[in-house]
């Protein structure tokens, strides 16, 4: 599985990469009065309107923007723009059936990018019972390296979506 | 005349001589007196005006050796040789302002320098400015080649070299930021240096000129002085001048006026004279005439006065007064 | 500690006024004051006033930086006029024989 890793504050997290469309830069986008607190806003990309998930906040962390460097500017911060369900499917019609359940544009707000991995599937372990930092159902999987540990999400149910319902 | 006239007269005439005698001795003592105490005073005087002279000559060389000027005289070698207190005021002074100038020069460099620092230490900030715009293309670069490695994902086994390039230019991406934070360290340090270069410079560029003006103050202060005693000597200086020349005018006349030396001699040789002259008259009247002695009255009075009468003459013709002064005041030098 | 610096300007004459301790800490703010006119100055003849009515202190970096000043604004054919100095700021202006290079008065 190749997997596109990022970091949010001291967690080192990974997306499938078959799921992402693309990655930018974090930019202003329209708040959604009304909305969770984990909705960050709304955003147009060449026309298409995004629904943007603050993944700290989603994750319950109190801190919604990261520490910066010491400079006083804050830390920028990347979208990773999700696939629809229809544009996984033209690709890999088993993947998007059993792991991309969402319909409309959406987007996660991470920290730092990192690179991108191939990882075994016998390598994936369900996670540990002491993982901090973020709720085992949000877990696809862990991966162990000799110093991090890589936590690979499943978007589903971070985004709220049950693959079953789909 | 008999016998016993003759014998009294003998007396008296001895009895004259006796005391004439005394008078020439007492007269001659009085011009030896005299004679030495002139010798004595004369060269008293004339030893004030020399030791007066002296004095002048000396007062004279040390206020001109004090000024330091030309035409000294004798002493002038010396005198040059000697520091004066006008010429070491001045020298104070002269150091005093190159000192000042120096300080002065100095702080003038040392601010030039500092607008050099600050130059260099704006470009350093030019230069951190443009690593920021590097790292902004370095991260454009990075997200850039993360998008083509998604795309190059969907290819699957297609997409494997677009892969390995995507992965080459992010690697490209990574080396330059570092680059640019080891850059980025080396001004941060070259920062600090300059923050030290300029603490050193505000050292060597600030100094407090208080020193300055009041040492300048005191070398007026001075000055202002050793102009005073300048004049104060010049005019003491007069003085001593006049009071030589009053009393090389005051010994002139003493010495002048001991010349009565010869005033004194010239009478007491005259008493000597006279004391004579009395004596063989006396002699004369008393014993003298052995022609009349025999004879009869009349011819006594007459050969007494027979030598009366050459007595007279010869009185007349040494009567006059060889010094008719009667004080030193009158008639003043002229005369002698 | 140390002072500020406000400065004036007219059709031909800046005027820098000076509050406070002049020493080696106001060199920027100085330099600023006059930069500008020199560098950006298509008429060399321009008159600088430096006013120390308010200047409590001075020391020779000051003296540095006014004969800084002098030279950049052309030296000799400068134009500089130093005013309202207090008497014992005035008494190390002439121990430094400024009245040779400035207007002072």
């Amino acid at each position: 599985m190749l997997v596109s890793t990022f970091t949010l504050g001291d967690l080192y997290l990974g997306i499938e990469i078959l799921l992402v469309r693309e990655i930018n830069r974090s930019m202003e986008c329209t708040p959604v009065p009304g909305s969770h607190d984990y909705i960050r806003g709304m955003l147009n990309i060449r026309g298409r309107v995004i629904t943007l998930f603050d993944l700290r906040r989603r994750l319950g962390w109190n801190d919604a923007q990261p520490v910066g460097d010491g400079s006083g500017n804050k830390r920028k911060q990347y979208n990773v723009i999700m696939k629809t369900r229809s544009e996984v499917i033209q690709i890999n019609r088993e993947i998007g059936e059993a792991r991309c359940p969402w319909q409309d544009p959406v987007g996660l707000v991470v920290d730092q990018l990192g690179d991108v991995l191939d990882i075994a599937d016998d390598n994936i372990q369900p996670p540990p019972a002491n993982l901090r930092g973020i709720a085992a159902d949000f877990v696809h999987g862990v991966v162990e390296f000799e110093r991090d540990l890589l936590v690979i999400l499943n978007v589903a149910s971070v985004l709220g979506v049950d693959p079953e319902v789909a | 005349m008999d016998a016993e006239e003759r014998q009294l007269a003998r007396e008296i005439q001895e009895q004259i001589h006796q005391e004439m005698n005394m008078l020439r001795t007492d007269a001659g003592q009085i011009r030896h007196l005299v004679q030495d105490a002139i010798v004595k005073l004369t060269g008293s005087f004339n030893g004030l005006r020399d030791q007066s002279n002296d004095q002048h000559a000396l007062v004279t060389s040390l206020t001109t050796s004090m000024e330091g000027g030309e035409g000294g005289g004798e002493g002038e070698g010396e005198a040059q040789k000697r520091i004066n207190i006008r010429q070491f005021v001045s020298e104070t002074d002269r150091i005093l302002r190159s000192f000042v100038d120096h300080i002065l020069l100095v702080s003038r460099q040392s601010m030039e320098m500092v607008h050099r620092i600050d130059d260099l230490s704006s470009q350093m900030n030019e230069v951190v400015s443009f690593l920021h715009d590097i790292d902004a293309i370095a991260e454009q670069t990075n997200v850039l080649a993360l998008n083509a490695r998604i795309v190059s994902a969907r290819a699957g086994e297609a997409g494997k070299a677009f892969a390995v390039v995507a992965d080459q230019v992010r690697k490209l991406s990574k080396d330059s930021n570092q680059f640019s934070k080891k850059i980025n360290d080396v001004v941060r340090r070259s920062q600090e240096n300059i923050e030290s270069a300029k603490e050193i410079i505000e050292v060597m560029a600030s100094k407090d000129m208080s020193f300055a003006i009041e040492s300048k103050g005191r070398v007026d202060e001075m000055m202002d002085e050793v102009s005073k005693i300048d004049r104060f000597t010049a005019a003491t200086l007069v003085k001593v001048s006049e009071i030589t020349d009053r009393i090389n005018q005051d010994v002139g006349t003493a010495v002048m006026s001991l010349q009565f030396e010869d005033m004194v001699t010239q009478l007491v040789q005259s008493l000597e004279k006279h004391i004579g002259l009395v004596e063989q008259f006396t002699g004369v009247v008393c014993c003298g005439c052995p022609d009349a002695a025999q004879g009869d009255h009349a011819a006594r009075v007459a050969a007494i006065r027979q030598v009366l009468q050459e007595h007279t003459a010869i009185f007349a013709q040494s009567s006059h007064k060889p010094v008719d002064q009667v004080s030193m005041d009158e008639g003043e030098v002229e005369l002698f | 500690m140390s002072g500020t610096i406000t400065v004036n300007r007219h059709e031909n004459e800046t005027s820098i006024s000076i509050k406070g301790r002049f020493n080696f800490e106001m060199h920027s703010q100085f330099r600023t004051a006059y930069q500008n006119e020199i560098d950006g100055s298509v008429n060399k003849n321009r008159k600088f006033v430096i006013d120390l009515v308010g200047t409590e202190y001075i020391d020779s970096s000051a003296l540095g930086m006014l004969l800084l000043l002098r030279e950049e604004a052309g030296a000799n054919e400068a134009d500089i006029e130093i005013i309202n100095a207090r008497p014992e700021i005035r008494k190390i202006l002439e121990t430094a024989n400024f009245q040779r290079l400035f207007k002072i008065s």
